[in-house]
């Protein structure tokens, strides 16, 4: 995959076991199978893992043997925040604790009543961790989806887990419903979370240099954010530890700003968490194709 | 606001935000088409409406709006609503 197709990997299958194994024997036994199962994945899947190595070994200039082990590591706390996000929906939040960088951002949002942007990545796991950032914030929060995943997979998760996601998710669409969902959540001081890390093919997209070389990101999330004008936070979510998460709000943006200047500071922030947490850099694919 | 008047003030705020020549902005064409709008020139026009109009859209409103004649009607109807506004 030398793009990103817009679709989420996996099989119904491969959620049953886990289902199985989270709800017979623990979140503990679920990672142990994972350890097999992202071994496997470390070994067999071809083109995604040389896209990822070279970004290891350009970005970050590490050897072929230091990103290897990054990429197994990446492989693994992947398959970590699958089984987090399949225990959360079943009910089993309580097993996991949240720590919370930059909260008095995301309090500051909800005060200023214009609603908020939280500006996030395929970086960790922004779902667990934003479920459980439900707890702190009493706004309603937002999250604005791809259908990325398959239907046959989210029929199931919802069938067999019970759904318990604390969002309330708005569809994507090739319409302006979404736009117009957006405004009046904001208008209501609700808060919305995004990713603007990828972009699909006819999207409109804006150049910004990340890790020294010239990489396309969405301009959708910083155009919504900049003509709203709602005030912004980059937040990412990385897993620290088995059971916790780490998450980070940025100082809010709350002056007029052009998208790309905005896409240029989330840039700059991204690199920063990129560099901490190489590992949860889950973008499979060549993330500097045009 | 009479429905002349949304006539000239759409024509105004769309001429202005999506560069287009005024005469082409006529009742009976497709808006969508006119105005070559992709999904993120939606935020435009959901903030110049709400910005000349003063109410807020819903997705139910565009339902129905293909032409520029629908959009002025729609117009007309969110105005005479003020519950809605």
């Amino acid at each position: 995959m030398s793009k990103w197709d817009g679709k989420s990997r996996g099989t119904v299958l491969g959620y049953k076991i886990f289902v199985f194994f989270i709800r017979t024997c623990g979140i503990g036994a679920a990672y142990f199978i994972l350890r097999i199962v992202s071994f496997y994945y470390f070994l067999f899947v071809g083109k995604s893992k040389q896209h990822i190595l070279d970004f290891y070994m350009q970005a970050l200039q590490v050897s072929r043997i230091q990103a290897q082990a990054l990429l197994r590591k990446s492989f693994y706390v992947f398959g970590q925040t699958l089984i987090d996000r399949t225990a959360f929906l079943m009910g089993r939040e309580k097993e996991y604790t949240l720590t919370v960088n930059g909260e008095e951002h995301l309090l500051q949002m909800q005060t200023l009543g214009r609603g908020g942007m939280m500006l996030s990545a395929h970086l960790g796991n922004w779902e667990t961790a934003g479920n459980m950032l439900k707890r702190r914030v009493s706004s309603t929060i937002n999250v604005i989806m791809l259908e990325a995943e398959e239907a046959n997979i989210k029929q199931y998760l919802d069938s067999s887990t019970g759904g318990g996601s604390h969002f309330k998710i708005i569809a994507i669409k090739n319409d302006l419903s979404h736009i117009i969902k957006i405004n009046n959540a904001l208008s209501n001081n609700e808060l919305i979370a995004m990713h603007a890390d990828r972009t699909k093919e006819g999207s409109k997209s804006v150049e910004v240099e990340f890790f020294g070389r010239k990489a396309r990101f969405p301009l959708g999330p910083f155009i919504i954010a900049s003509k709203f004008n709602a005030p912004i936070s980059f937040v990412y979510a990385v897993k620290a530890g088995n059971r916790n998460y780490d998450l980070f709000a940025t100082p809010l943006i709350t002056t007029k700003m052009k998208p790309e200047e905005i896409a240029v500071l989330y840039v700059k922030e991204l690199e920063k968490k990129v560099r901490l947490h190489p590992e949860q850099w889950f973008n499979y694919y060549d993330f500097y194709a045009q | 606001m009479t429905r002349e008047q949304i006539v000239e003030t759409t024509k105004n705020f769309l001429s202005d935000e999506f560069e287009i020549d005024r005469t082409l902005i006529e009742g009976d064409k497709n808006l969508k088409d006119t105005l070559q709008l992709d999904s993120l020139d939606y935020v435009d026009l959901v903030v110049v409406i709400e910005e000349n109009f003063g109410f807020k859209t819903t997705a139910e409103d565009f339902k129905e709006v293909a032409t520029f004649d629908d959009f002025y009607s729609m117009v007309e109807r969110k105005l005479a609503t003020p519950v809605e506004k």
